[in-house]
């Protein structure tokens, strides 16, 4: 064609021009001292994605509907973007690349390392460190901490793992309802006797399907071994070891449950399927109202030969800021003070099955009435005691690192591999990654 | 037809009868997992999914019900029509004439430009979905439904079966226009592209079947229910904080595939004389 | 323009150049080409040619939205992506399962074509039923043999254990997991390729299957020496559009295991998306990306150079 050097130019313009668009989303620079001053000059709007909708609808619109009738010029465009944390982070993500990306997102906590290292997250030390905004968060606030000092979120809805078990099968199965195990041992012996094979009743359900679930982590502190040390991969070792052959043993006599996702195995729990289940405390009141008040709640059992302290690790929902203009910023800064508010942090305690925001959302009489209602809630405000961060992969690869992990752990677990090399080669392939 | 590629010299009753069992358990082979479907999206959600033979007698519309109550089903599916629709007219609209004028004139860079068409074919949209996905972002059109059809207004694939027609025309057809005094814009909207009708039906399946599945760039380029098309809705029904609820499933699914089966049962005569006069026999 | 000795064209072609009546100069042929090709034009750079070279030009960078500042890698992405497990796994995947699907669904395709010519009962109601699977919504079904394959309730382990089968994990076991994946695609390909077939079986003349009667050709033989040669162009199309959609593989696993129990179905597609969006390395993918490309490529060369190279290949 004549004009192909024409086209030819034209390409290389709109090439130019497509790498260009991508480049406008600005360099992230560290926050000014002041960025999260409070106050807001002009009418601004916040735009705000969740997911879960089943579960935070009512709350997150409560919370917006108080925040912008209390802070001046504020306006909260809040969304629910899609089905889950990923598809939420996806789209977050192609939205920003072309600069039109949300203000403050909703991710999971297991995430913190990943996104410690990321420039487009804000730094949200100096806005949690300032007064008394967010006392009302002290318990969880360390939680969304990475391990270089970066604040990656708010935390908003925090839960911890809990061992659930059906009162009702222990009866029937000769066991006595109010001794739930306490050592992985009991546990397991438990499951056994629990567990029904014809018709395909296991004993035991465990959450293990996320890459930064806590239910295995703890599982695992209560055993003495550990995910990460000091960025190292150290779930290889022999009592790691140990723990998942016994569990994957547990799985080849058909006593432990293998599923496709954690919705599948609380499912399991839920619809009594199995009996006994370690997974989140936030999904409590589904249960209550699959089963109703046949089951009870302690602490997820440890190894028989640890007498070390009860670990149990946090995750759950954190608010993330992606903004990056200096209105934008003390916008989001306001918007999230709300949520770090004492009537919005007992709201996911109320509104579902997490954890109160703080110790002294304890004293609260909803709070109170809640627990006296439904006493399964205790084991979760016992956790809280022993809270701790979640033992994550950091650095460039943390997220990699993460899936290696959970990878070899299903292989293991569901006995497709031996666990020693399931463990043994993943590890080998994080150390020649770039974790931190 | 009788005139089978076998011929007759083999114990034809046999082969035949075999033939039509083979022919018949395939099918059911291909039915089985839609039937299943079917019954249950029919089934009371109380009765455990694996007991094939219980319920049978307690067939309700529970789980349709729930998939009205939780899904805008007929929002999605007005999307989805919608851009099936339109990206279909964009296609032929674009891709006939482009076909005619490579298959049939000769001017510099046609062949240059067949092969581009054709390599596009290699490049899945996991590729392109960023880069375009800020183009639309800038023209403020994510979230629109432009953004779900301008992007295959080009079908390589359309070009080619168009392009594959285009060659089968005799020449003396349009050599008797030209000496007729049409020019050649007549020639074209006149004459060439009428022919064409055959192509285009058995190309629109081809289309339509594309679209209607696609998942992957819908997903991307729109939030919430607002433009959504159906394959959405599918996986929304999926969502892992409510659990796996088979029965919705199903009911959605059945619900999801209907439309495109009853056309495809009318029109499918049509289509396979549409491929036959493509002319990819060669 | 290619000239055939008998056509009206050999002679030389006296075309009137009268003007419209109404004054406008005609267009010439040439540009009424180009005008027909523009719209094909801009939509290809608009939407092709220009994502994909930015993509693959992506492959020398460090980026990602989150990480918005380009830092020039030069080939380390291609060197650790080349190295790395998860890519070797994906390209295995995608392979084992190109290499399986598309010859099964074209075999199985021709068999059924071939035996739906002959008949008259029955065939357009057989036609349909072969052409559900592929008629269905892919994600639909996709759901259904999730469904189907659930190692707890799904239809497949109690049909088995009528038979005293023990149930499998299906997707949910490593090993199971991709073969599964790829009898889903055995089960929506074939009647697409079935279609395919019918045609061009139909445009074998008569005249051929006479001529091969009365050579005493018959049964085996004559399908083997005049109906397999006269399908090659509809072989080789369907080859070649069945090896690309299976190289390309997304959705079907996506949904169904979302990269399988520990990689065992991720393929190249999807590990494009999972590089970029889920490791935040747009780089990797892009790398990632121009494999699949130059994998499709020449795969489809391949198949096209055989075809040409057949004798039967006959005038392209």
């Amino acid at each position: 064609m004549k004009s192909q050097p024409a086209f030819a130019a034209l390409a290389a313009i709109l090439a130019a021009a497509g790498l260009l668009t991508g480049c406008s989303s600005t360099q992230n620079s560290a926050p000014a001292k002041d960025a999260f001053a409070p106050g807001i000059e002009e009418p601004t709007t916040v735009s705000l994605w969740y997911t879960y909708p089943t579960l935070f609808d009512g709350t997150i619109a409560s919370i917006v509907k108080t925040c912008e009738a209390k802070v001046k010029n504020l306006t909260i465009d809040a969304q629910s973007v899609g089905a889950d944390y990923n598809e939420l982070n996806h789209r977050a993500q192609t939205a920003i690349a072309s600069g039109n990306g949300p203000d403050i997102t909703l991710e999971g906590i297991g995430n913190v390392e990943p996104l410690s290292d990321l420039p487009a997250v804000n730094n949200l030390t100096d806005l949690v460190d300032n007064g008394s905004d967010f006392a009302g968060l002290d318990s969880f606030l360390p939680l969304a901490k990475a391990g270089n000092g970066v604040q990656v979120g708010v935390p908003y809805a925090v839960s911890a793992p809990v061992l659930y078990w059906n009162r009702e099968h222990f009866k029937a199965a000769g066991l006595d309802p109010d001794k739930p195990p306490t050592t992985i041992e009991e546990l397991l012996a438990d499951a056994a006797k629990l567990a029904n094979p014809a018709t395909g009743r296991v004993g035991l359900s465990i959450d293990y399907a996320l890459s930064n679930n806590f239910s295995v982590p703890t599982i695992m502190a209560n055993s003495g071994a550990t995910v990460v040390k000091d960025g190292k991969p150290e779930f290889a070792s022999d009592k790691s070891i140990e723990l998942l052959a016994k569990l994957s043993k547990g799985v080849k006599d058909k006593s432990v449950g293998v599923y496709a996702d954690n919705s599948q195995s609380t499912q399991a729990f839920d619809t009594q399927q199995s009996s006994m289940h370690i997974g989140s405390i936030a999904s409590l009141p589904q249960r209550l109202k699959s089963l109703g008040p046949i089951f009870s709640t302690t602490k997820v059992p440890h190894a028989a030969d640890y007498s070390g302290a009860y670990t149990a690790f946090g995750s759950g929902a954190m608010w993330v800021m992606y903004s990056h203009s200096d209105a934008k910023r003390r916008a989001a800064a306001e918007a999230l003070r709300c949520f770090a508010g004492p009537e919005a942090t007992k709201l996911p305690f109320i509104n579902s099955g997490y954890l109160p925001g703080s110790t002294s959302a304890l004293k609260d009489p909803d709070v109170q009435k809640l627990l006296q209602e439904q006493p399964a809630r205790q084991a979760g405000i016992d956790a809280m005691k022993s809270l701790a961060k979640l033992p994550a992969f950091g650095g460039r690869d943390g997220a990699r690192a993460a899936d290696a992990f959970r990878d070899s752990w299903v292989l293991g677990f569901a006995g497709q591999k031996n666990p020693a090399d399931a463990l043994n080669e993943a590890k080998a392939e994080i150390e020649a990654l770039n974790v931190k | 037809m009788s005139a089978a590629p076998f011929g007759r010299n083999i114990p034809t009753r046999l082969l035949g009868a075999l033939t039509s069992i083979g022919l018949w358990i395939g099918a059911a082979l291909c039915l089985l997992p839609m039937i299943w479907m079917v019954v249950s999206s029919l089934r009371p959600r109380s009765v455990p999914p694996n007991q094939i033979f219980t319920g049978l007698d307690q067939l309700t519309l529970e789980n349709y019900q729930n998939v009205f109550d939780r899904v805008p089903i007929l929002q999605l599916f007005g999307n989805t029509i919608l851009v099936c629709a339109a990206v279909l007219v964009l296609q032929i609209g674009i891709g006939v004439p482009a076909a005619y004028a490579l298959a049939r004139i000769r001017f510099r860079g046609s062949r240059l430009m067949f092969w581009l068409v054709m390599l596009t074919l290699m490049v899945p949209s996991q590729v392109t979905i960023l880069s375009v996905y800020i183009g639309f972002a800038n023209l403020g059109l994510v979230n629109t439904y432009a953004a779900l059809i301008l992007p295959f207004g080009m079908s390589a694939f359309g070009v080619f079966l168009f392009y594959q027609f285009f060659r089968g025309l005799p020449h003396s057809l349009l050599d008797a226009a030209r000496v007729d005094g049409l020019s050649e814009w007549s020639i074209a909207w006149t004459i060439v592209f009428p022919l064409a009708r055959p192509a285009v039906t058995a190309f629109a399946i081809f289309s339509v079947v594309g679209r209607w599945n696609d998942f992957f760039w819908p997903l991307m380029m729109t939030q919430g229910f607002g433009i959504a098309p159906i394959t959405l809705g599918i996986s929304y029904f999926a969502d892992a904080e409510t659990g796996r609820d088979y029965g919705g499933q199903m009911a959605l699914s059945t619900l999801a595939v209907l439309p495109l089966l009853i056309a495809f049962a009318f029109a499918q005569k049509r289509f396979v004389e549409g491929i036959a006069l493509t002319g990819l026999k060669g | 323009m290619t000239t055939s000795p008998h056509s009206i064209s050999a002679r030389p072609r006296i075309v009137p150049t009268v003007e419209h009546p109404v004054g406008r100069r005609r267009m010439s042929r040439t540009r009424i080409g180009q005008l027909f090709v523009l719209p094909t034009l801009l939509f290809l750079l608009a939407f092709a040619i220009v994502p994909a070279v930015a993509n693959f030009t992506l492959s020398f960078f460090d980026w990602s939205p989150l990480r918005p500042a380009f830092e020039f890698v030069g080939i380390d992405n291609y060197v650790t992506v080349l190295q790395s497990k998860g890519f070797i796994s994906a390209l295995g995947n995608t392979v084992i399962y190109a290499i399986i699907t598309v010859p099964v669904s074209i075999a199985l395709a021709l068999l059924v074509a071939v035996g739906i010519m002959g008949r008259l009962r029955g065939a357009g109601a057989l036609k349909a039923i072969y052409f559900m699977p592929t008629a269905a919504m892919l994600v639909a079904m996709a759901v259904v043999w999730q469904f189907i394959l659930d190692p707890r309730v799904g239809l497949l382990n109690e049909f088995l254990s009528w038979f005293g089968i023990p149930p499998s994990g299906w997707l949910l076991n490593s090993s199971t997991a991709l073969p599964s994946i790829i009898a889903f695609g055995i089960w929506r390909q074939t009647g697409y390729m079935m279609i395919l077939f019918l045609a061009g079986l139909a445009a074998i003349p008569r005249t051929v299957y006479e001529a091969a009667a009365l050579d005493g050709l018959h049964g085996l033989k004559r399908f083997w020496h005049i109906t397999w040669p006269m399908l090659a162009p509809t072989t080789t199309f369907a080859g070649i559009i069945g090896t690309i959609a299976a190289v390309e593989l997304f959705d079907a696993p996506k949904i169904m295991t979302d990269g399988g129990p520990a990689g065992a179905t991720t393929t190249l597609s999807m590990m494009i998306q999972q590089e970029g969006f889920t490791y935040s390395s747009f780089g990797t993918g892009a790398v990632v990306s121009l494999v699949l490309f130059i994998l499709t490529l020449a795969i489809t060369a391949v198949q096209w150079t055989i075809s040409r190279r057949s004798p039967m290949a006959g005038p392209q």
